[in-house]
């Protein structure tokens, strides 16, 4: 089992363990975490709709995202504390460098995605790609 | 004429030195002027020693007495008969160079005028391209040399061409990239612009250089550089070539005749045993990596169609390898393969692997620098770059020399019955390889549409975009794609050994936008246009090159991935941030390009460009894609400033 297969049993028990009744710290402003998304460089991995990028927000079934707790609780763990490599990897953040209530803002706009994917079929010009892809080769073109 | 020119030049010159000697005088002396040259030569060097200073070296007494006229001023030299200059042009005419890119200098004027006046149609073979910046110069060089296999000249001046050229010198010589690089050397003028051993700069990343001492050993080693060159390991040489060289007389002097390298391949031996197996097997298979040339290319289908082998090919991440799309191009019929042939690639069983610049680079290497990625190491069983592909046996020998030899014992052990049952795989190799095409196309394109229509655009829409509108085109894709997701590699067919020239070749930044333009020399000539996914972060460090393709008229659609940051590093500042506990919320300083954003559009005008945008809705796209390709097919360069999402 892969390390990330292990880490999503992880979450996926957390999230089970904080179903079930309402919680308080749903309570985020979107409005602010959209601003506190642009400011904490969030889009930088994952685009400015949380579609694009490193890693895709919306559309992935995450269970990190599925619960305000498990994503709070995802924050805090994040990352090795000296890295001598460079990485891309998910930042941790400290209660300190993101307080509860501003992560819960932007968990509040990271939940206001929407996902944006028509199909293929809908789309033109991957009609045309797909077509191309299709005919057969020609050598010295 | 000349007798003018050269009367103004020295005229010039001497300027230069009364400059130079009157500036530090003054510093030190109120009087107006000092009437006695060696007076004012004890004074400056005075002033020079109470300031610590050394960076301007005080003028020579003979050179004061020139500048001052205390002796009489030395008589021009007398037109020669034949410049030795025009004896250098003709050798790099005969060799084919075609293209000489370069910034002015006063080192290399010689050279210069017989590039631009010598012979029945001057200015061509080589054509003189101008550049705003050396590295430029050098890394259009690699884009050229990268599409065509084949080098081309890049002509600096002394110590500080050499100096501003070194960044691109050191990316070419990690890439291989065959080019002849010409350093103009003048020794009796601005002595911080000249050395004892100029190429000693550069000789750590260089492969091979030369200093020739009088102007038929200057033909010889023009014409040695350029085997250089092409020969494996391919890479960058240097020649520095010394004024009195250029100017020198060269009636009688003969110019040698050419001989092409002989590179080795196998041996008949080899030839017969690789033949045979290839033969035997019942489901062969090629692994095809970077060729040298195009005639390589040729030769690696022409083997696969003749022995009815699947194939693999790196074309999709650089140039020189098989077109993609080719019936025998992909997993094949059936997986189990009996028989696999590296051409300088893995995984295999038996791989041809010719030499690489890691395998000169001790010998290159005498300040001990000793580069990453060059340094020793044990012998490797797998192939460059290629993590986990294993070779059974590895010979020792560049593959596309030795191509023609297997396909000749190939053709001559063919039969009938071989005949029959290499087309009936080559049947079946070929539906399932189109079959795999059409399904890798269409995972693709469902990854793709998601963010398919934010603003900012995303990068897959881009790629996208331009599939259907290129398709018809002969296309080069130039400019690496690694940062802006790659997405021509499962979208675009890549049938051509150019398509697409791959990452850069040290990883530095700055490169793209050179090396496109280089390209685009190669594309004028052929009809071909290029396409150029331009990085924003890469195309501030020289931005003079949308000058130089505005001037020349070179056919490049610039796209701007447009995110307004060296993004690769913002994301490793706030992942440091965070790791330290200290917040993201900083970590922009110094990683992006805002307040103000650049203006791509402005940017390009200015230098004579046209272009349109910024655009942010993705659905503008399309029409500003055709206006920029119709732009380019009419010989005129085009730049799209596309704001886009991060990757």
């Amino acid at each position: 089992m892969t390390l990330s297969s292990k880490l999503a049993i992880v979450f996926l028990a957390l999230a089970a363990a904080f179903a079930g009744g309402a919680s308080a710290q749903t309570a985020g402003d979107p409005a602010r975490g959209k601003t506190l998304y642009f400011d904490h460089g969030c889009y930088g991995c994952h685009g400015y709709q949380g579609q694009t990028g490193a890693r895709n927000l919306v559309g992935t079934n995450s269970p990190i995202i599925a619960k305000p707790e498990v994503f709070l609780f995802f924050l805090r763990q994040r990352g090795n504390f000296l890295p001598m490599i460079p990485s891309t990897a998910m930042p941790r953040f400290s209660e300190k460098a993101l307080p509860d209530p501003q992560a819960l803002d932007i968990y509040a706009y990271i939940k206001t995605f929407k996902l944006d994917a028509p199909d293929v079929a809908s789309i033109p010009v991957m009609g045309q790609i797909e077509a191309s892809a299709a005919r057969a080769y020609q050598a010295g073109r | 004429m000349s007798n003018d020119a050269d009367t103004r030049k020295l005229v010039g010159r001497r300027g230069f030195l009364k400059g130079a000697a009157v500036a530090p005088a003054a510093m030190a002396v109120s009087a107006p002027e000092l009437a006695d040259a060696q007076t004012r030569v004890a004074v400056q060097a005075a002033a020079a020693a109470s300031a610590g200073a050394t960076a301007v070296p005080a003028p020579t007494p003979e050179q004061v007495a020139r500048e001052t006229s205390a002796t009489p001023p030395q008589t021009p030299t007398p037109t020669v008969k034949v410049p030795g200059s025009d004896l250098m042009v003709e050798v790099l005419k005969r060799l084919g160079v075609e293209f000489c890119t370069s910034n002015p200098g006063s080192s290399f004027e010689a050279l210069q005028e017989s590039l631009v006046n010598y012979g029945d149609k001057p200015n061509t073979m080589p054509e003189f391209i101008t550049c705003l910046h050396e590295e430029t110069a050098v890394d259009m060089a690699t884009g050229y040399g990268k599409a065509e296999g084949k080098p081309m000249v890049a002509l600096l001046h002394g110590t500080l061409g050499l100096q501003h050229a070194s960044m691109a010198i050191y990316q070419a010589y990690y890439g291989g990239v065959p080019m002849v690089i010409i350093a103009g050397r003048d020794d009796g003028f601005i002595q911080a612009h000249t050395a004892n051993d100029m190429a000693a700069m550069v000789r750590s990343f260089t492969k091979w250089d030369a200093h020739p001492k009088t102007l038929p050993e200057a033909l010889d080693v023009l014409q040695e550089a350029y085997r250089q060159a092409i020969t494996a390991p391919t890479g960058p040489v240097v020649v520095i070539l010394d004024t009195e060289i250029q100017k020198a007389e060269g009636a009688g002097v003969a110019i040698p005749t050419y001989r092409p390298p002989v590179i080795p391949g196998i041996d008949a031996a080899t030839a017969e045993r690789l033949a045979a197996r290839l033969l035997a097997a019942k489901n062969p298979r090629l692994s095809v990596g970077k060729l040298r040339t195009p005639e390589g290319v040729k030769n690696a289908v022409k083997l696969a169609e003749l022995v009815g082998a699947s194939t693999a090919t790196q074309s999709t991440s650089g140039p020189m390898s098989f077109p993609n799309r080719h019936p025998a191009c992909g997993p094949g019929a059936d997986t189990a393969y009996d028989f696999t042939l590296g051409l300088e690639s893995g995984p295999a069983d038996v791989a041809m692997m010719g030499p690489t610049i890691a395998s000169i680079a001790a010998l290159r290497d005498k300040m001990g620098v000793a580069f990453g990625g060059l340094r020793a190491s044990p012998a490797p069983t797998t192939a460059p770059g290629g993590g986990g592909s294993k070779i059974g046996e590895k010979i020792d020998i560049d593959a596309e020399a030795s191509l023609p030899a297997l396909i000749a014992v190939v053709e001559k052990a063919m039969t009938p019955a071989r005949r029959r049952a290499i087309a009936d795989r080559v049947a079946k190799n070929a539906a399932a390889n189109q079959k795999a095409t059409v399904e890798g196309v269409h995972k693709a394109l469902e990854a793709k549409r998601v963010g398919w229509n934010n603003s900012p655009v995303s990068l897959g829409r881009i790629y996208a975009e331009l599939a259907p509108l290129i398709e018809n085109e002969d296309w080069c894709l130039a400019s690496p794609t690694a940062f802006s997701g790659s997405h021509h590699r499962d979208l675009w067919n890549h049938d051509k050994p150019y398509s697409y020239l791959g990452p850069q070749p040290a990883g530095g930044i700055g490169y793209g936008a050179g090396a496109s333009a280089g390209a685009g020399l190669a594309a004028r000539e052929r009809k071909r246009i290029v396409i150029n996914i331009q990085t924003d972060g890469d195309m501030n460090f020289a931005p003079g090159v949308l000058w130089t393709e505005a001037h020349h008229g070179l056919p490049v659609l610039s796209i701007m991935h447009n995110n307004r940051a060296w993004h690769q590093e913002l994301m490793f500042l706030e992942f440091m941030a965070g790791a330290r506990g200290r917040g993201t919320d900083r970590a922009h300083i110094g990683s992006t390009l805002r307040d103000p954003f650049i203006d791509y559009k402005k940017m390009a005008e200015a230098y004579g460009v046209a272009g349109e945008g910024p655009i942010t809705d993705p659905n503008e796209l399309a029409a500003a894609f055709k206006r920029g390709i119709a732009s380019v097919k009419a010989g005129k360069p085009y730049l799209i400033d596309v704001i886009t999402q991060p990757r």
